[in-house]
């Protein structure tokens, strides 16, 4: 027992030796690699903001970069998100004379994740057409973390042509991804997917036909009113009518009034109830006002709070009737002098 | 039977307790290894990932979910100004603040007051969840929408003043942060990355603890790490990223975290209306939130996850003196005392998976019943040595095991800390932190097994303690900066 007791302190001292040994190395290490390679970086991305401005030619850049090829790669792929214009036409034609581009988009098959991710996070920065499959092919990867990047990448990439894939994608109940990450790269793409975005109200799950509705009301086109309003009277899932009614108050048309008005009954969810408040208010028709203000009696107290709050952003009409209220003994007058309260609050002080 | 006719079997008896303090030392400090080396591993997989994380899309991003920020404050005037400041200015799309000042004494409303301009509104607050201390008033800062100040009468309860604060929040994350804490600009974005990856399985999440003493800080930030002056709270810093950052990595890799520090955390607002808020009665009120958000999502039968991130880093000051240091680690323990009995249905439960049948049992043999070991382990050896029934060499080679062991694990994480966040980047502070490695076993550990051993006859004789108040030094604003 003894000498086992012995054989255990030698070893543990060994090992703290050892790990003292090992921290202090790697301290040493980084000071010296840090120092070196700042120096190095600076040098190499002056040349290449002299290649790119045009100021050195690909022939003497070529000759020059074997200083540190990895490197030099390194910092062209880091450059790549900061440049636009024709100094990235110039970088990505370099990084393709160099074979990178190719190899990314064989990385993307590669079994290490993190060789797959970096490999997609590339593609995403060059922004070229070629990669935009290999992308969509990563949005079936096992893992989520892939999955994810290629979504954000395929936003950068800004392609309409991959709406369909990243709608698809968002409903993959055996392969989630973010909700967030999707919206995000279909803001990203923008308007000119909006068709693709539409079509997938067609064949969508209840997460597409959120993240449509999303996307329709962010890009504010009254054209699409009547797409949200059907989707808010007649789609099953509460996400999705949430998601309609505040992309109609985002848009803003008087045809929503009426649809959005029923979803203020007694009997609607909750949810539902206090998004449309907002979403009324945002159209900010006057004749609404009354049926907002009547909310603030209600027996749900979020709603009636709601309600007050959607009432001080509906002008003078609005803080008229809450005025009213307020001086009145009924049960929404705390919510109405709240948001009375709170809106004296945005004035700047007097003093 | 003789006095001389027991000896014998007292020396036995007292060699096979040796040998259980020894084995259970062991098994301890191997169970903190294997937690450090899976903390390495999800390490050393962040590191990698780190830039691929997508923090700027989570920030531009209009499904990133909206936060409370719940700020408890009692007796914080010197720095509570400094802190809403640097809250609101999180790097984070849509927050609000809420301060609850809880009954304070000094002049922590009035120092809010010139500074934002509160004024206040008449406001109806649901009880969603219970409070006791009755609310005072409510405050709004004149032209800011995102700051929210309670007064309430104090009833000696952090867990009341939170509650006051859920019932007001509006946004479906909470964030609870202490008064005295330093975020960095994007902690809270990277501690609600994990509702942003995973919004429908993620209900809470942890961020790391570090101490804020010795470092600069500039209007709320920390601008430059340092290790503290003191020795105490040298030794709190090895402590801190041992226990807290890599010990909760590891349980959160094992699916079994049980603890989110009151200081830093981010729950589903609803999740925690649901289980009726932080417990009025509860003194460890930030594990036992934790424990009954297990419970409680267990039993929906729902898939869920309480993870922590060791990245997003909260700053606060630590105690510099063995009298505050006490009373704190006396509250700790007690907390987790109470924590365990009043969750006791986890306890060996397989139906918590790693939770009920590694952590749990973990908490409760080795955190609640290791001081009894320890002191009890010292003692018997000093008693055997004495009455020479073990050898002074192998008494020595004993504690050495144990003692060395402990070193290790401090070097290992100082170790992962060196090749991860490396925040402690000069010589000075990588030396000042192997001595500290090494002089906590002597002395310190042991100071703290017997507070840790008060705290558990505090918890068992049931005794009440109130908000108790840390003495700041509060965060400096001048060019310097320095916090101590």
């Amino acid at each position: 027992m003894r000498l086992a007791l012995v054989v255990s302190v030698l070893l543990l001292l060994i090992s703290i030796f050892a790990m003292l040994v090992t921290t202090v190395i790697i301290r040493l290490v980084r000071t010296k690699t840090e120092a070196r390679s700042a120096v190095q970086e600076a040098k190499l991305r002056g040349l290449l903001v002299r290649f790119l401005s045009e100021d050195l030619s690909l022939f003497e850049l070529q000759e020059l970069k074997r200083i540190d090829s990895s490197q030099f790669d390194e910092i062209s792929e880091a450059m790549l998100s900061k440049v636009k214009g024709r100094a990235k036409d110039i970088l990505v034609s370099f990084l393709y004379s160099r074979g990178a581009i190719d190899k990314a988009i064989e990385r993307t098959r590669k079994l290490g994740c993190l060789g797959r991710c970096k490999a997609a996070a590339f593609l995403g920065n060059v922004g070229i057409p070629e990669a935009r499959e290999p992308l969509e092919s990563m949005l079936r990867d096992r893992r989520q973390d892939v999955r994810t990047l290629a979504i954000r990448c395929l936003g950068q990439l800004g392609s309409p042509e991959s709406v369909p894939a990243l709608l698809s994608a968002v409903d993959d109940h055996r392969r989630p991804v973010p909700f967030g990450a999707v919206l995000v790269a279909l803001m990203r793409i923008g308007s000119q997917g909006k068709g693709s975005v539409k079509a997938g109200l067609e064949f969508g799950g209840t997460r597409c036909r959120a993240v449509t509705a999303e996307i329709l009301g962010m890009e504010g086109s009254t054209e699409d009113t009547t797409v949200l309003i059907s989707l808010l009277e007649n789609d099953p899932s509460l996400e999705v009518k949430l998601r309609s009614a505040r992309a109609l108050g985002r848009i803003g048309s008087p045809k929503a009034i009426r649809p959005l008005s029923e979803c203020l009954e007694s009997h609607k969810p909750t949810a539902l109830r206090i998004v449309t408040c907002g979403a009324l208010a945002a159209i900010g028709d006057r004749d609404t006002v009354q049926e907002i203000i009547t909310l603030l009696n209600d027996e749900d107290y979020q709603v009636a709070r709601a309600a007050a709050k959607a009432a001080s952003q509906m002008g003078p009409a609005g803080i008229e009737q809450l005025n009213l209220i307020a001086a009145s003994n009924s049960r929404g007058a705390a919510f109405a002098k709240e948001a009375l309260a709170r809106l004296a609050a945005k004035a700047p002080s007097a003093s | 039977m003789s006095v001389a006719g027991m000896a014998p079997i007292i020396a036995t008896v007292l060699r096979i307790l040796n040998w259980f303090g020894l084995s259970y030392f062991l098994a301890l400090n191997t169970i903190y290894l294997i937690l450090i080396i899976l903390a390495s591993i999800n390490l050393g997989s962040y590191f990698r990932r780190k830039s691929l994380t997508g923090l700027e899309d989570a920030l531009s991003s209009p499904a990133t979910l909206p936060v409370s920020v719940l700020m408890p404050a009692h007796d914080e005037e010197a720095g509570i100004v400094e802190s809403a400041r640097a809250v609101m200015s999180l790097q984070y799309p849509q927050l609000e603040l809420i301060v609850v000042d809880d009954g304070s004494s000094d002049a922590t409303f009035d120092r809010l007051r010139e500074a934002f301009d509160l004024i206040e509104i008449p406001m109806q607050i649901p009880e969603l969840v219970p409070t006791l201390g009755q609310i005072d008033s409510v405050h709004i800062a004149r032209g800011l929408n995102d700051l929210t100040v309670i007064r309430k009468h104090s009833v000696g309860k952090k867990t009341d003043a939170v509650n006051a604060a859920i019932n007001v929040a509006k946004y479906p994350l909470i964030c609870v942060v202490d008064a005295d804490a330093i975020l960095d600009a994007d902690a809270l974005i990277k501690v609600a990355m994990p509702f942003i990856d995973d919004p429908q399985r993620v209900v809470a999440t942890g961020g790391a603890i570090r101490p804020s003493n010795g470092c600069s800080a500039y209007r709320g930030r920390i601008t430059e790490v340092r290790m503290p002056k003191k020795w105490l709270a040298k030794i709190q810093v090895i402590e801190y990223l041992r226990a807290f950052l890599l010990g909760r990595t590891g349980w959160s890799k094992l699916g079994a975290l049980l603890i989110i520090s009151g200081a830093f955390g981010v729950f589903r607002r609803d999740v925690v209306i649901a289980i009726g808020g932080y417990d009025l009665s509860s003194i460890g009120e930030d594990a036992d939130l934790v424990a009954r958000i297990h419970i409680y999502m267990r039993g929906l039968k729902t898939p869920y996850k309480v993870t922590f991130v060791s990245e997003p880093v909260c700053w606060t000051e630590v105690p510099e003196n063995i009298t505050v240091l006490r009373r704190q680690r006396r509250r700790w323990s007690r907390g987790l005392v109470d924590t365990l009995w009043s969750n006791k249905s986890l306890f060996m439960n397989p139906k918590y998976g790693t939770l009920g049948l590694l952590a749990v049992p973990y908490f409760f043999f080795f955190e609640v019943l290791g001081p009894v070991v320890e002191l009890t382990g010292f003692f018997l050896l000093i008693v055997a040595l004495y009455f020479n029934f073990v050898n002074v060499l192998f008494a020595g080679l004993f504690l050495a095991v144990a003692i060395l062991y402990g070193i290790l694990l401090s070097i290992l994480s100082l170790l992962i800390e060196e090749v991860s966040f490396h925040r402690y980047n000069k010589w000075k502070f990588l030396y000042q932190a192997v001595v500290s490695s090494i002089i906590e076993n002597f002395g310190f550990r042991q100071m703290h097994a017997y507070w840790r051993l008060e705290g558990v006859f505090q918890a068992l004789r049931r005794t009440d303690r109130s908000w108790e108040a840390m003495p700041r030094k509060g965060l400096v604003s001048d060019q310097s900066g320095s916090i101590s």
